[in-house]
């Protein structure tokens, strides 16, 4: 009965005189919000035995009484959010109505909750606490003020980023293409782009981090900087997190896959000190670089728990999907590491731990909710406004469908991708060429989904 | 909805410092998830009263927000088991008001991927951002924003034929008047968009809500009976494009609405395939286009043997391909072995094939959730017969498919459905409602 409470009381607020002054559109008030935050709370707190669908005569009565008294709260809510955008206007400060509203709404809630009621000077205060937080002017960025920063971004990719890219491809740890990531995107952005998201996009994210310092025009040239970094990054800690965390998943998968258990204990893990995460002075392993033991060890653990116990593990595993898992995973620790980076922290033990706990057991399950919505996903072109659904397949039918041929007169070939037999992969990669054929991985993905 | 009642939920340690909240639910019409900071909660959307759990990775970023969403108590639960691997404690939940939105919002996500209904996508889309607009400070900033919400609104607003169709509609024109609420909320003060989005919504009506709901024919097939059966010729026959193989609202959600064919001839063979468009009349944007492409298959070889794409021709989505020569020798052999065939229609980037079974189980239990949330607002008798038949259909399908889980799960849908213990009606989406919208 929730929903339809709050809807009851919404209802009941619209149809009263003058509510629309009180709450005009785009004013951060709303009936919903004043609702479902304020008189439901209040009414349940008089009322917290379950409802009933015949109780809503009792609610009628309820409002009807205190309507004098629900009119004034909303009125100094108003007022307090009217006051505040004047101030924001004249500072140029950067104010979301709704948030404040919000604020004000709970406000007002526990200040009836106590039995008196919200008091101008309480709200005003509130509102002027909130504007205080809020980002300073110098801080504000503009599309058209960040593209005078192109030619910097430019210089710092021909000096710097061209050779961190050669020497840590963004591939090698599932972060994306090996390309320089744009300056300013048209498109949607999200976390899930990894190093090809804009520099225009970590700029914006860096300004909305209070606790990154510095004025816009600083924050945008550390963020070229970051960019141009290895892998994106500044510190080395994050670089060792990475890696490690790379080859732990890399070994847990290769033991899920084999149904072996490498369960560890919690205590057998943590190795490490409180301080920052250091590279071991070991040989490289599989090609990573800056690798810690004792992180490569507790990222496998938790991978293999995460493919032995949740439900989505088990999935992934056996529908040959865990190359997916993985970028997701990568994916969640960049962003976790790139905000450290970008607040100049190092990464120590005991964040690398959560960084890599985070990674896997919501990377994953936000990732896979990422790829069911992309499906779905509706664009709009700017210029003719036709919409479209949905998003096209990586691969060209065309050369898709030669390999389906060159299979079919092959199919122990195909069989053997899929089974990774070694010798029929090695047939297949000399068959590439020479008969235009998709390459190995795009091809065992699109095998992978057309298998029952 | 059933949240009215005292809840408790269990809150325990699954190992190396991760929690979860109640358990992982079995969703046999499908699941839905949200983001917040450092978890994951996961719902049943056929049952909207259902608690989600809650996998908490990093309990100390999510402890607040738990907090905020299942209430104090089980707040502290999880700082409480959080450094302890196995510890388990039981807390009661207080239902708080993010909870009853974060609900609508896993109906829409329901809507969007399991759909019975040939639903529009644009209208699903705008009620989602417009949902991740209110529930600012609760969902995943990064994972869940609403970025998508303005140019959303600009294609609507800025064109008249767009903007009078919606306005026609009592829901659709309360939705968009929502949206563009929540959107210059969100736009910070110096943000120019802000002043545009104040100028569509003074352009609005008001709306003038009405409840006179009615059903259209063609929402027969939500029952069994009715359903097309597949099957025909070895080399000719009807298909299912599943759901998970294709976005809602692109074609029709009926069994067996693809039709196709495969024709042999002495230079070699060729497959063509035609699929009934969406049925529902009214778009938010507009008729949308799409990414649809297909694979003929046989139980009897592990690849496909060619794959083709679908464009839209009039109410159907017709395509057709030539099999290669070596392709077209195969499949001649396959059909003196006695081989049968079939065609995948599936999206440009779609998932793992299901097993067709529970596949279909899916499906079938999905139309029964559905009769059930339109039956609930149509005061509709004979959607509970029709629900029942759906999810009596899909329990024989989970059996045959050996799915114990999502059997149990039907059978518990099927008796509260029986016992009208849900309130199924409360989390109908804008894009439901349009279509019954008398």
């Amino acid at each position: 009965m929730t929903e339809a409470l709050e809807r009851r009381v919404a209802r009941w607020l619209e149809q009263l005189p003058g509510w629309r002054d009180v709450a005009p559109y785009g004013g951060g008030l709303s009936a919903k919000l004043f609702s479902r935050r304020l008189l439901c709370v209040r009414y349940r707190k008089a009322f917290p035995e379950p409802l009933l669908s015949g109780e809503w005569d009792r609610l009628d009565t309820w409002l009807d009484v205190r309507c004098d008294e629900i009119v004034a709260d909303a009125q100094a809510i108003r007022s307090a959010i009217d006051r505040a955008c004047d101030k924001a206007k004249r500072e140029s400060a950067c104010l979301k109505v709704n948030e404040l509203a919000r604020r004000l709404v709970d406000e007002a809630a526990r200040s009836r909750l106590r039995d008196s009621g919200p008091t101008a000077m309480e709200l005003d205060a509130l509102a002027d606490t909130y504007l205080d937080n809020t980002p300073a002017p110098e801080r504000q960025l503009t599309r058209k003020r960040f593209e005078t920063f192109a030619p910097e971004y430019d210089d710092a990719w021909s000096r710097d980023g061209a050779f961190n890219l050669l020497k840590h491809p963004y591939s090698a740890v599932l972060l994306g293409d090996d390309e320089r990531p744009p300056f300013m995107k048209t498109q949607r952005e999200n976390m899930w782009d990894g190093l090809g998201r804009s520099v225009y996009y970590r700029s914006q994210q860096a300004i909305q981090d209070d606790q990154v310092l510095g004025d816009a025009e600083q924050i945008v040239r550390a963020e070229i900087a970051r960019t141009c970094g290895r892998l994106g990054l500044i510190d080395e800690s994050a670089l060792v997190v990475l890696y490690s965390l790379m080859m732990g998943i890399l070994l847990a998968t290769q033991e899920a896959l084999k149904g072996k258990n490498n369960r560890l204990s919690r205590a057998s893990v943590q190795p490490w000190e409180s301080g920052e995460v250091v590279a071991a002075d070991e040989p490289p392993v599989y090609d990573m670089p800056l690798t810690n033991q004792a992180l490569i060890q507790f990222a496998e653990s938790v991978m293999g728990q995460f493919c032995r116990r949740s439900k989505q593990g088990q999935y992934l595993r056996a529908s040959s999907q865990m190359y997916r898992a993985e970028a997701h995973v990568m994916r969640r620790a960049w962003t976790d590491c790139f905000a450290e980076d970008r607040r100049g922290d190092r990464v120590t033990g005991d964040r690398a731990e959560q960084i890599i706990r985070r990674a896997i057991y919501w990377g994953i399950r936000s990732g896979e909710r990422h790829i069911l919505a992309r499906s779905a996903y509706i664009t709009v072109d700017p210029n003719d406004g036709k919409s479209t659904i949905g998003v096209p397949g990586e691969l060209d039918l065309d050369q898709v469908n030669r390999a389906l041929d060159w299979f079919a007169a092959n199919p122990q070939v195909g069989i053997g991708i899929v089974n990774g037999d070694e010798e029929c992969i090695a047939q297949y990669c000399d068959a590439i060429e020479a008969h235009g054929l998709p390459t190995l991985e795009d091809i065992k993905a699109f095998i992978s989904k057309g298998k029952a | 909805m059933t949240n009215d009642r005292h809840l408790e939920v269990s809150v325990r340690n699954i190992g190396l410092g991760v929690v979860l909240i109640g358990e992982e639910p079995v969703a046999p019409a499908g699941g839905a998830s949200v983001s917040i900071p450092g978890a994951t909660l996961d719902f049943d959307p056929a049952l909207p009263s259902r608690l989600p759990s809650c996998l908490i990775a990093d309990p100390g970023v999510a402890a607040p927000l738990v907090g905020q969403i299942y209430g104090a108590a089980v707040r502290d639960g999880v700082i409480e088991v959080c450094g302890d691997d196995a510890a388990e404690v039981t807390c009661r939940v207080e239902w708080q008001p993010p909870l009853t939105l974060l609900t609508q919002l896993a109906a829409v996500r329901f809507c969007q991927t399991s759909s019975a209904l040939p639903l529009d996508p644009g209208l699903l889309r705008l009620e989602e951002l417009a949902l991740l607009g209110e529930l600012e400070g609760i969902v995943d900033p990064d994972d869940e924003g609403i970025d998508d919400l303005y140019p959303m609104l600009e294609a609507v607003m800025s064109r008249q034929e767009l903007m009078e169709a919606a306005c026609r509609r009592p829901s659709v024109l309360r939705l968009l008047a929502d949206a563009l609420d929540i959107l210059a909320g969100t736009l910070p003060l110096p943000d120019e968009r802000r002043d545009v989005t104040l100028q569509w919504l003074a352009a609005l009506d008001e709306a003038h809500e009405t409840h006179r709901y009615q059903a259209p024919e063609w929402l027969s097939y939500l029952s069994p009976e009715l359903a097309l059966a597949a099957g025909g010729e070895p080399l000719a026959g009807r298909a299912t494009a599943d759901w998970g193989d294709v976005p809602v609202g692109l074609l029709s959600r009926r069994e067996g609405q693809v039709a196709w064919e495969v024709q042999v001839d002495d230079a070699g063979a060729a497959v063509e395939v035609v699929a009934k468009s969406a049925e529902t009349p009214y778009r938010l944007l507009g008729e949308p286009d799409g990414y649809l492409a297909f694979d003929l298959v046989s139980p009897e070889w592990p690849l496909p043997l060619v794959a083709g794409n679908l464009k839209r021709r009039g109410a159907d989505w017709v395509g057709a391909v030539r099999l290669g020569d070596n392709a077209a020798k195969r499949l001649r052999r396959l059909v003196e072995d006695g081989a049968t065939f079939d065609v995948r229609v599936r999206s440009g980037d779609p998932q793992p094939m299901p097993n067709p079974i529970s596949a279909e189980a899916r499906r079938w239990t999905s139309r029964a959730v559905f009769a059930l949330r339109l039956g609930y607002v149509l005061a509709d008798e004979h959607r509970l017969p029709a629900a029942s038949e759906s999810l009596g259909r899909a329990s024989s399908l989970w059996e045959l498919a050996d799915d114990q889980p999502e059997l149990e799960a039907t059978r518990e849908l099927m008796r509260r459905a029986e016992a009208l213990s849900e309130s199924w009606g409360e989390t109908l989406t804008v894009a439901e409602s349009v279509l019954i919208d008398g």
